[in-house]
């Protein structure tokens, strides 16, 4: 009995030690700093920008007609959740992977006939070398599989990419990532409010 | 008595931490509930249904989706598609490479069994509209021209829309 005493204490403890730790730092962004634009054209230094709060961050590039949207869509859809639960500093932010098409102006525009919701929504894109810098550090993949030439010259990128959602906590590290176009929208809200406390 | 007591005690602390685990793992993905659009008959036996497009700003490109049933009693291709809507218009399907890398290509043809019916769905095949020459909002509708080697061309009218998760 004593035997199967000490085995059951012994699981017990193994997952409690999970239960715990259910979000260790996964990348740590702290000591970084992209040079970015936002969506109105101003400088910014990312992840400075949302430090102090917990961030949604999710990837794109404005041409992809399927999992992108999905992505943005279900990052719309916890931040209408939160504003519900009436849990606060939370920012939302979109970063390109395709900084040459998505300048500020498209990216705004992407915003708006989407009708999110800006108040708590930051649009990043940048000179590709820092983008690119940015992805690859929180390990995101993003390569163009294919280009379509328009009547006037102009390349357009398709891209296999990383289909990703990060949450970063307040001090600027990575602490989860999720399905993008398959966010478990349940999971982030309990994992936003287990960085909340 | 004393160890049953404590291992049972246990075993409770453990199925609370497992229920917990499972309620947080519940997947929201899905299709918006309501997702029922316009009937649109096309001519010889190709009838469209719930087609719909995602919002998108101009010179951009954006999915539409829909359902292609064909009720006839011979198989029927789709071998593209046109829009005045964009600079192109193609029919593409959204393919999974690895655990979490996403990409789409182009679909040369597409064949639509008899009395079956093909489904244009998010993560999977969609019409590509390439270059918008404006922006599509939420609201707004479009209008695509299907190419089936049978039915000719098949108009398809569809209303911007977002996807919403299945459930919360």
């Amino acid at each position: 009995m004593r035997y199967l005493l000490s085995i059951s204490v012994f699981l017990l403890l193994v997952w409690l030690a999970g239960c715990g730790d259910s979000l260790p730092v996964d990348q740590d962004l702290s000591n970084k700093n992209y040079e970015l634009l936002n969506q109105d054209s101003v400088n910014v230094n990312y992840p400075e920008i949302v430090k102090g709060k917990i961030a949604v961050i999710g990837y794109v590039f404005t041409n992809c007609p399927d999992i992108c949207p999905l992505t943005t869509y279900n990052m719309q859809w916890v931040q209408k959740k939160i504003k519900e639960n009436g849990i606060k500093n939370v920012e939302f932010v979109t970063i390109s992977f395709d900084p040459e098409f998505d300048t500020p102006t498209v990216l705004k525009n992407y915003a708006q006939v989407r009708n999110i919701d800006m108040s708590n929504w930051i649009f990043l894109t940048g000179d590709k070398d820092v983008t690119d810098q940015l992805i690859k550090d929180v390990g995101v993949v993003a390569a163009v599989s294919d280009s379509r030439e328009m009547k006037n010259g102009q390349q357009i990128h398709l891209y296999v990419h990383t289909d990703r959602i990060n949450l970063m906590d307040q001090e600027g590290r990575i602490r989860a990532a999720y399905l993008g176009s398959k966010l478990d929208t349940t999971k982030i809200i309990n994992d936003i409010k287990t960085l909340e406390d | 008595m004393k160890n049953i007591l404590m291992i049972l005690f246990l075993a409770i602390l453990l199925f609370a931490c497992n229920k917990e685990q499972n309620e947080e793992a519940e997947s929201t993905s899905g299709q918006m509930p309501g997702m029922s659009m316009q009937e649109t008959a096309g001519e010889a036996g190709i009838a469209i249904s719930d087609a719909w497009v995602r919002p998108a700003g101009k010179n951009t490109n954006t999915g539409m989706f829909l359902n292609i049933k064909n009720n006839t009693d011979t198989p029927d291709t789709l071998t593209g598609a046109e829009s005045d809507v964009a600079e192109k218009t193609e029919v593409h399907e959204t393919f999974k490479k690895g655990d979490d890398m996403m990409g789409m290509r182009e679909v040369d043809y597409l064949v639509v069994k008899p009395h079956e019916t093909f489904v244009f769905k998010p993560m999977d095949h969609h019409i590509m509209l390439i270059k918008l020459n404006k922006d599509i909002a939420m609201g707004d509708t479009v209008t695509v021209n299907l190419l089936f080697k049978h039915a000719g061309e098949v108009p398809v009218k569809a209303v911007a829309k977002e996807q919403m998760p299945m459930k919360m």
